[in-house]
């Protein structure tokens, strides 16, 4: 093992050590076959921990961030419609002007249109509710997809090598605030790369949140294999997780097996976003949430905007309609939920022979729901050949000033806790303004 | 990167096992680990007072894992026959105690000389695993290719005699990605199976390298065969950058964004006969050369000097594939994969494998020889985790017998399909380029920890459809045995030994003690659960 894999691993078990009602009490407790305390409000009660109906100490605010993997085609979910330049570069997959839908309400803006298939994000900008940041992206000029993810979810632009995630740094440092074993969730698949060096609990949906019915039970697995688990000897790898498991199956048995509604498709993204909504509704102190969502690499046949069986179509459409399902699903429960939509990279400014764009640079980043003060943000440049970066849409704005903003403003990030989220990089002096405490 | 994919759509006959076990195995998304460079930066921050971790050697220095009998087979052979099979058999086991490991390794390495009837029986039942583009599109149906050819692949692991050699295939398709569920590569799989992958494995790189340039999986999935740069057309990118960021030298490897430009023209009229049906075919009136017009052009060391039109790609092709960067990099992926990620780019045992591989001109056996039989493997027991799918194999191989049940086939098929769905284990369905990631962190996380131990519970059950339980191989409940001698047998058949408190704690979650004599019928129900248990601890979970 080198030194770095025993440091990040070192962190995680410094975590761990603060789940008290696990380690010293729950695991103990069930080896000697009593299993109440591995229950939730019972554990809530003996030394704190937030339960189900508590709200974490934190703000009780959740982010929600969004990966679009492949790189999202910025230009087609938010148009340029007023650009001339916009249907030079991109002959047959421009949203054209009379398709797009307008951004209207109070912050009617008519150099940008959403793609015809974004109707929910429509609605929700025309009632003040998205904040669109154009031209954020990674500040690294990379093109390469790992590169870019790595320097994405890494939170540091100087290296490809991070062996933390800024998500998981953020919640390193502000362990104080909350030891919920659903402090941080990811579902997808598996552990994301901005939540490494965390406990956060990574799982594709409840059905991986949940022992089987007919197996050991949660405590007979504590005492027979879990403690082995925390044995000197056991591959570093391994040793964090027994713990915070046992809490999260103990934790998520009180909902019972929910069935997903209709109101979320069989799609990716709905199918992620469906047991955060679920569990949020139930009042899970979930403060950092994550959800991923594939095949944005549209490197050929992206297909007319107007066409609904096109690729490109389909794409905007299922992520539209997640995050529609998403906040109905919520209610008034939404107000507390902001979501943030990020992507490696954009793609480029011109389409290729094959009906596609290749690898671009920066992208719209959306911001949707609680506290948001809608708008189009950022300094977008324009589309002429001067404007352009080799070939793509300028990166103007750090994605990271924006994480900050929303980290500092909707859960109470100090300067401190930024500083250790994102090292090294320092946010534009004053926010953009995008969402209200 | 592929064109969309509609996972889950197939998924119609779902046991009631697999839909309770978990998806999230699921390692985590693509990330730096691709290449060479992604040995972990030093943490910035500071170091904690917490106790860490040794390296984990099963019962060694250090540990306080139970001891590793010395009745069982010895830990070296167990490592070998641990890490270099999709699981340690008892045959395997006495096999490699026999002959002894260097000679055993050999053998496999010696792969055409093993006879391996058990394959073409199974896999057999997979009629769309088998055969090129065209016939998989005249047979129609050719969605069956996202279900058979996993299934295939994941069955031969579990039969197969040539277990090196399944487990080398398993390296080649992470290295040379294809998503199978990417509608275009689909047709063209199952012969980028055969006559890329499998063909090349244990030959020369160069020439697999140049196989997968030519064939119609990489080609759609890589979007190189709509590629043109006749006129004005830009060419596509795709292809040009993975085949120098994934396929060779890396992403830091020499080469800049104006080079991946360079070599997109380099490639384009690269394309096939017919999208669905065809095979590779240069097009030169959809091809230019872009930068490489002046011959003096030099991308990674290569120009193109008098050579044009398919000869210039190819050229570059093996340029690449024998560039010292490439043998680096490959050698230190091969390390990561056979030894563990601990292996640094720059270790000796990298090295060593790099000027074997330069040596005999990209040959693969040799280079992989030096790997496997290096003291770094050797001292490399226990210290990778093992992937989903290798759980479930090493469940399979270690607890039935007759492994496959062809009398139930069709149905079979579906419930192991389903299986390998849920616990997101199914090979050839990794959505991006770089392959399932070889990082140990990748494949842990509450959510996959949940899954582990299900399957776990659903091995222990021999409740894998199709799999017969083989219960003559495990200890005999009516010889006048104890339950704890009955779990000492079955403790040694998975490989994971016990400490008295251990063992006392799980006979009481049963209701049994140690001395409880085996005697009634009544003490039978206990077994699969004891089993599943063993199967839940670090050792059977680590490789």
């Amino acid at each position: 093992m080198n030194e770095s894999s025993m440091n990040e691993s070192s962190m995680i078990q410094t975590q761990l050590t603060r789940r008290r009602f696990l380690r010293n009490s729950g695991l103990a407790v069930a080896a000697t076959g009593s299993a109440s305390l591995l229950h939730t409000h019972a554990a809530s009660a003996q030394d704190g921990t937030p339960g189900v109906s508590a709200v974490s100490a934190g703000t009780g605010n959740t982010l929600l961030v969004i990966t679009c993997r492949g790189g999202m085609d910025g230009l087609s979910l938010l148009a340029p419609v007023s650009f001339p330049e916009y249907y030079a570069l991109r002959p047959s997959i421009a949203v054209p002007q009379q398709a797009a839908l307008g951004l209207g309400g109070a912050r009617s803006d008519s150099r940008f249109a959403f793609h015809p298939a974004a109707t929910r994000l429509c609605g929700m900008y025309n009632q003040g509710s998205v904040a669109v940041v154009n031209s954020a992206g990674v500040s690294n000029g990379s093109r390469s997809h790992f590169d870019a993810q790595s320097f994405l979810e890494g939170g540091i632009v100087d290296s490809n090598v991070s062996p933390t995630g800024w998500a998981g740094r953020w919640m390193s440092s502000t362990l104080a605030a909350s030891d919920h074993p659903l402090r941080c969730l990811a579902i997808g698949s598996g552990l994301p790369a901005s939540l490494r060096g965390s406990s956060a609990v990574a799982a594709s949906g409840f059905d991986s949140l949940s022992l089987l019915p007919w197996g050991p039970s949660v405590e007979t697995v504590a005492a027979s294999t879990a403690d082995l688990y925390n044995r000197i000897g056991v591959h570093s790898a391994l040793t964090p997780w027994a713990a915070p498991t046992l809490g999260t199956i103990a934790e998520v048995s009180s909902l019972g097996t929910p069935e997903r509604p209709e109101s979320f498709p069989n799609t990716e993204i709905s199918k992620n976003l469906w047991p955060i909504a679920r569990l949020l509704q139930a009042g899970f102190p979930i403060e950092v949430a994550h959800a991923e969502m594939h095949d944005w690499d549209t490197h050929d046949a992206m297909g007319a905007a107007t066409n609904t069986s096109a690729r490109m179509y389909s794409q905007v459409s299922e992520l539209d309609t997640a995050i529609g399902a998403f906040f109905d699903y919520l209610g008034s429960a939404g107000a507390r939920v902001t979501v943030v939509v990020v992507s490696e990279f954009g793609r480029r400014a011109y389409e290729n022979s094959s009906g596609g764009c290749d690898h671009g640079r920066a992208f719209p980043m959306m911001v949707i729901g609680g506290g948001v003060r809608g708008g189009v943000y950022g300094d977008f440049q324009g589309l002429s050949d001067a404007a352009l970066d080799q070939g793509d849409v300028r990166v103007t704005t750090d994605y990271r000033t924006v994480l900050s903003e929303l980290l500092s403003q909707r859960l109470g990030a100090s300067s401190s806790v930024l500083n250790a989220t994102f090292p090294r990089f320092s946010p534009t002096s004053s926010w953009l303004g995008l969402v209200s405490v | 990167m592929p064109t969309p994919t509609r996972r889950g759509a197939l998924l119609g006959g779902l046991t009631a096992g697999a839909a309770v076990l978990a998806s999230a195995c699921a390692p985590t998304a693509p990330d730096s680990s691709v290449g060479i460079e992604a040995r972990p930066a030093r943490l910035r921050t500071p170091p904690t007072t917490v106790p860490v971790t040794v390296a984990p050697t099963t019962g060694g220095p250090g540990s306080l894992l139970p001891a590793w009998p010395a009745a069982w087979a010895s830990p070296s052979v167990w490592h070998v026959a641990k890490r270099l099979t999709f699981g340690p058999t008892p045959r395997v086991v006495s096999q490699i105690t026999a002959v002894g490991t260097t000679a055993w390794i050999d053998g496999q390495l010696n792969y055409m000389s093993i006879s391996d009837p058990a394959v073409g029986a199974a896999t057999s039942f997979y009629e769309w695993s088998r055969g090129s583009a065209q016939e998989i599109a005249t047979k129609g149906q050719e969605w069956r290719v996202v279900v058979d050819l996993p299934l295939s692949t994941a069955l031969s692991a579990v039969v197969s005699e040539r277990q090196l050699f399944e487990r080398t295939v398993g390296f080649w398709w992470d290295h040379l990605n294809v998503d199978v569920n990417n509608r275009a590569a689909q047709n063209h799989c199952p012969s980028y199976d055969a006559d890329v992958i499998r063909s090349n494995a244990f030959g020369k790189f160069s020439d697999l390298l140049m196989a997968s340039a030519k064939s119609g999986a990489m080609l759609n999935y890589l979007d190189q065969e709509s590629s043109r740069a006749d006129g004005q057309r830009v060419p596509n990118e795709n292809y040009a950058r993975e085949l120098m960021e994934l396929h060779t030298v890396g992403v830091n490897g020499g080469y800049s964004e104006a080079d991946v430009v360079a070599v997109s023209y380099l490639f384009s009229g690269w394309t096939l006969s017919n999208k669905w049906t065809g095979t590779f075919a240069f097009d030169s009136g959809r091809h230019a050369l872009g930068p490489f017009t002046s011959s003096a052009t030099t991308v990674l060391g290569w120009s193109r000097g008098s050579l044009t039109g398919v000869a210039a790609g190819e050229s570059f092709i093996r340029h690449l594939a024998r560039h010292s960067v490439t043998a680096q990099r490959l050698a230190h992926k091969l390390c990561v994969r056979f030894i563990g990620e601990h292996v640094g780019l720059n270790d000796a045992v990298v090295r060593a494998a790099r000027d074997v591989y330069v040596a005999n001109d990209t040959q693969i056996v040799p280079t992989l020889r030096s790997i496997l039989t290096s003291a770094e493997f050797a001292n490399s027991a226990d210290k990778k985790i093992r992937r989903p799918l290798e759980l479930l194999t090493a469940g399979l191989r270690a607890t039935c017998d007759a492994p496959f049940n062809s009398s139930t086939a069709e149905n079979t098929k579906w419930n192991f399909y389903a299986i390998l769905t849920a616990l997101s284990a199914m090979p050839h369905h990794w959505p991006t380029p770089d392959g399932y990631p070889d990082k140990d962190a990748a494949w842990v996380s509450v959510g996959s920890m949940i899954s582990r131990w299900n399957l776990a519970t659903l091995l222990g059950a021999g409740n894998i459809p199709g799999f017969n339980r083989d219960w003559s191989m495990l200890p005999n409940w009516t010889s006048g045995l104890t339950v704890g001698d009955w779990l000492e047998g079955a403790a040694q058949r998975v490989g994971v030994a016990l400490d008295p408190a251990v063992k006392a704690r799980m006979l009481s979650s049963v209701g049994r003690v140690d001395s409880t004599p085996i005697t009634a019928a009544g003490n039978r129900w206990v077994a699969p659960k004891l089993l599943g248990q063993l199967m839940q601890q670090p050792q059977f979970q680590t490789v």
